[in-house]
């Protein structure tokens, strides 16, 4: 039997929108490769996860969004990271940091 | 409604560049434009599921889809008017059964008795020994538990039986009235609107000729008339004198209604029992006897009913 894809873990998806957003400006199809990429392939987000995402973490005030054109000439719209959502990637980041050190002891442990 | 409009026309937008986008990246590996955009959208599996997704979100959403359903539902209706019927008559039907259920639930079972001390007050029954039926109480075992049973601190009895035919006005009228020992009244706790309870010497043989008026009978067979108390009445062809009347939320219900419908009592007599009994008393059982427990001690009501169940058997015996 081939591995399945990991579920994303709750949570999981708004951290890597907004990790996938730290170096530059994206659109949403940009976003989804972007994670993939980062992930090595293990993560491929769906739209129907994705731009609900979008929305809330837009909502929340952590993302904002302009219409601009793709690489391609299309017109798309493209997410940045407002400061607030710069300040809370790296709350988060820490926060997953020590979450994934605690499990990786404990499945380790003996 | 004008931002619920931008919101759609944008959403549309982004999602429309989404899908060519990815077409795109397809048409770059050697696929025609055509086949990528189809393939995209059987991946993707419908469009309207990511903007229902998207659209939940939306603060307010949630009233919104309410008035999209009630407006929805009242078209319905009126397209349909013998289904819309056939809903309402459904509704009211259920709505009234489930009020009707409740109505008696809450008077039997809920709400306590209207009486003070009400999880106090007992109905005390008979049981014969010969064929161990439950029964009302005859005379003789009512004065014994009166005077020998200490679980009790009051005991009453009536009787149901006497009605009385009121003469003296154009038309005779039949009163449905009941006899009552002393001390009746006090133990449900009435207190008379107009007049007097029956005195303890009223309730014995030849000093009887006494009524009381339930408050309905009172208003109906004599206009509620402010001077009742100390008219005289004629009643089954004998003379009493009113002494009393009982106030509007009294109720006592008799377990048999009349003729008219009627379960509670017109009119009411002392019992004015022989002392001592004449032994054809010792075989009826026509009273229904009421009894207030004690309050002693801080034993549940449980274990106060059985000792009280002991001390009567040993009443009996």
């Amino acid at each position: 039997m081939a591995p399945s894809k990991p579920e994303l873990l709750p949570g999981t998806l708004d951290l890597l929108i907004l990790k996938s957003l730290a170096l530059q400006e994206l659109h949403g199809m940009g976003i989804a490769r972007r994670i993939s990429q980062i992930t090595n392939g293990a993560f491929e987000v769906k739209a129907g996860s994705l731009f609900p995402a979008l929305y809330r973490l837009e909502h929340a005030g952590w993302l904002g969004s302009f219409w601009g054109e793709s690489e391609t000439k299309r017109k798309s719209k493209f997410y940045r990271l407002t400061n607030s959502g710069r300040n809370g990637l790296q709350t988060e980041a820490e926060r997953w940091e020590r979450i994934s050190l605690a499990m990786a002891n404990a499945m380790c442990a003996r | 409604m004008f931002r619920k409009r931008k919101f759609e026309q944008e959403l549309d937008e982004e999602l429309r560049s989404y899908i060519e986008l990815l077409a795109e990246e397809r048409v770059r590996r050697g696929m025609s434009l055509e086949d990528a955009l189809r393939e995209v959208r059987r991946e993707l599996g419908g469009m309207d599921r990511v903007k229902e997704n998207v659209r939940d979100l939306r603060p307010g959403v949630f009233l919104e889809t309410l008035g999209q359903d009630v407006r929805y539902t009242f078209r319905a209706l009126r397209r349909n008017r013998a289904f819309a019927f056939v809903v309402l008559l459904t509704l009211a039907l259920g709505i009234g059964a489930n009020t009707a259920m409740f109505t008696v639930v809450d008077g039997v079972v809920l709400k306590p008795l209207a009486y003070p001390d009400s999880d106090r007050l007992l109905t005390l029954w008979e049981r014969s020994r010969s064929d161990g039926l439950e029964s009302t109480v005859s005379p003789a075992n009512f004065y014994d538990w009166r005077e020998q049973s200490r679980s009790f601190s009051k005991m009453a009895a009536i009787d149901s039986y006497p009605d009385f035919i009121l003469n003296g006005s154009a038309e005779s009228q039949r009163l449905s009235g009941a006899d009552v020992t002393a001390g009746f009244f006090p133990l449900l706790g009435a207190r008379m609107e107009l007049g007097r309870d029956f005195l303890a010497e009223e309730d014995r043989p030849g000093r009887n000729q006494v009524v009381i008026l339930s408050y309905g009978a009172w208003q109906r067979y004599f206009g509620g008339r402010a001077d009742i108390v100390g008219w005289v009445l004629t009643l089954n062809n004998a003379p009493y004198t009113v002494v009393g009347v009982l106030p509007r939320d009294f109720a006592f219900v008799s377990k048999a209604s009349d003729y008219h419908g009627r379960n509670q009592f017109d009119i009411f007599r002392p019992m004015a029992l022989p002392v001592p009994l004449p032994a054809w008393l010792r075989g009826t059982h026509p009273l229904c006897v009421l009894a207030q427990m004690k309050t002693r001690g801080r034993a549940s009501p449980p274990s106060r009913f059985s000792s009280a169940r002991w001390l009567m058997s040993a009443a009996r015996s």
